[in-house]
């Protein structure tokens, strides 16, 4: 069987320069509820969309707008021509067989298109931490990546590598992705959260609180929290309300 | 159950590949289309079940079709009607991790179909809505955003609500390719208990059956003496 990823782009005007966001599917979702987080808040417009073997198939209609009849499926590329940003929004797991060539593609792509650099949002198990009083924030950056000076002047703290080759448990494709864009010399950070299954919309905030200290995304002269807009698809994320029945 | 400092992942999580395992690899073997599977060169319709209640409804009907080929590997099997043009694909039960698989084998017919129509079955309580209703069944639709000229009224699908799996993969596919598809989703408490009308007229409309029952399948309808 062979391998299909259609690539439809509905707009391609220049993305030279720009920071691509990929979430990792990983622990409580973080990632993808963070990318949610900067599509929603930054009205970010849909530019192309993605079929592959490598997604588990989903489809809906347009999470961000309750009016639109436009369909949105696994994996969709959102950009903000104001910030110079674009989110590859992944909606499903990547099946792992299939996962590489798929990756390899999406950096392949990008990097054609003069991407500045990528940035992989991704969470490890909580677990797995193991100085307790310490940020729950990891992160690891290829030498390529133009901003490791502004991550050392903000203290960041680095993940702590044991044996060869990068490794964070539940956070996924992170690992595999950051190993391929090193191999393309495509500048890449991986920043990483250790959460909980569970309620994880306070981590994607977090997470997005964060990542704003090292990328000029929201005004400094507003305060952060306001600028934030929830999706409205995050308003049934616990279910609908019970039934009238059981009053 | 657990034992003490056990760590257990949520059930939802189970289904879902270990990423930091690398040995799932090794899960399943990758799926072939037999030799035999001719795809006719014109396809009127492909319609694609999805589901142990529509696998139910068609039991009496697939002597009257053409069996293509069959997987017993995923439950999948595709007919034809001769007569009308119409390729049914059958999916009892499948591990929703070979979806994308599943629809690479179906691609043959999914590209040269003049239409695409999937219909699956989903438990009501699945149904994200703001509003209470008190109804036992809701059926709606996704549409690709070529239009279908075939007429199927069913409401859209409101968001938050989205399917996933084989029936997602194949109108995913036509959109991508500019081909229309619509995949309806028929949200019911009780699917195996009785025949839900606007899905039986749905199927004959397509010609994938060839008479309506909309009588009880339940126990009543069996040849049990009560």
């Amino acid at each position: 069987m062979s391998d299909t990823h259609i690539w439809r782009f509905f707009d391609d005007n220049d993305i030279s320069g720009y920071t691509l966001i990929i979430p990792s599917v990983a622990v409580g979702n973080v990632g993808q509820l963070a990318s949610d987080l900067l599509i929603s808040s930054f009205d970010m417009v849909r530019i192309a969309s993605v079929y592959s073997t490598a997604i588990i198939p989903v489809l809906g209609y347009d999470p961000y707008d309750l009016n639109s009849s436009k369909l949105s499926s696994s994996c969709e590329v959102y950009k903000c021509a104001t910030r110079n940003l674009i989110v590859l929004q992944i909606r499903a797991p990547l099946v792992y067989r299939y996962a590489k060539p798929f990756l390899n593609e999406v950096v392949l792509k990008f990097k054609e298109k003069h991407v500045k650099d990528i940035v992989i949002l991704t969470s490890s198990f909580a677990h797995e931490k193991k100085y307790i009083s310490t940020s729950p924030f990891r992160y690891v950056a290829n030498e390529l990546f133009s901003r490791k000076n502004e991550i050392k002047r903000l203290n960041w703290m680095e993940h702590e590598f044991h044996d060869n080759g990068l490794k964070i448990y539940g956070g996924g494709f992170a690992s595999l992705l950051f190993q391929i864009c090193s191999e393309h010399t495509m500048p890449c950070l991986v920043l990483y959260k250790y959460c909980s299954e569970g309620n994880n919309i306070p981590d994607a905030y977090e997470m997005v609180h964060y990542i704003a200290n090292l990328l000029p995304l929201f005004s400094e002269k507003k305060d952060l929290m306001s600028q934030l807009v929830e999706p409205v698809s995050w308003k049934l994320l616990f279910g609908r309300p019970p039934p009238i029945d059981i009053y | 159950m657990a034992t003490y400092g056990e760590i257990v992942e949520p059930l939802s999580r189970t289904a879902w590949e270990d990423w930091d395992d690398v040995t799932s690899e090794d899960k399943h073997n990758r799926l072939e289309c037999p030799d035999q599977a001719a795809v006719p060169d014109i396809i009127e319709s492909l319609i694609l079940l999805e589901g142990k209640y529509l696998y139910d409804c068609m039991k009496n009907e697939i002597k009257n079709l053409t069996l293509i080929y069959t997987i017993k590997e995923i439950d999948l099997n595709v007919y034809q009607n001769q007569q009308s043009n119409v390729c049914i694909s059958i999916l009892r039960d499948y591990d929703i991790l070979r979806s994308s698989e599943i629809v690479e084998l179906l691609k043959p017919y999914i590209t040269v179909s003049k239409n695409v129509v999937t219909i699956q079955t989903k438990p009501l309580t699945e149904y994200q809505s703001l509003e209470l209703t008190n109804k036992n069944c809701l059926i709606r639709t996704i549409c690709s955003t070529k239009a279908s000229n075939l007429e199927i009224n069913f409401p859209k699908l409101q968001q938050p609500n989205f399917i996933s799996g084989v029936s997602a993969g194949a109108i995913c596919l036509r959109d991508h390719l500019d081909l229309p598809g619509t995949a309806v989703i028929c949200y019911t408490e009780h699917p195996e208990d009785y025949q839900i009308e606007e899905i039986q007229t749905l199927l004959k409309k397509l010609k994938v059956i060839s008479h309506v029952n909309t009588g009880p399948s339940n126990v009543l309808n069996s040849n049990l003496y009560i």
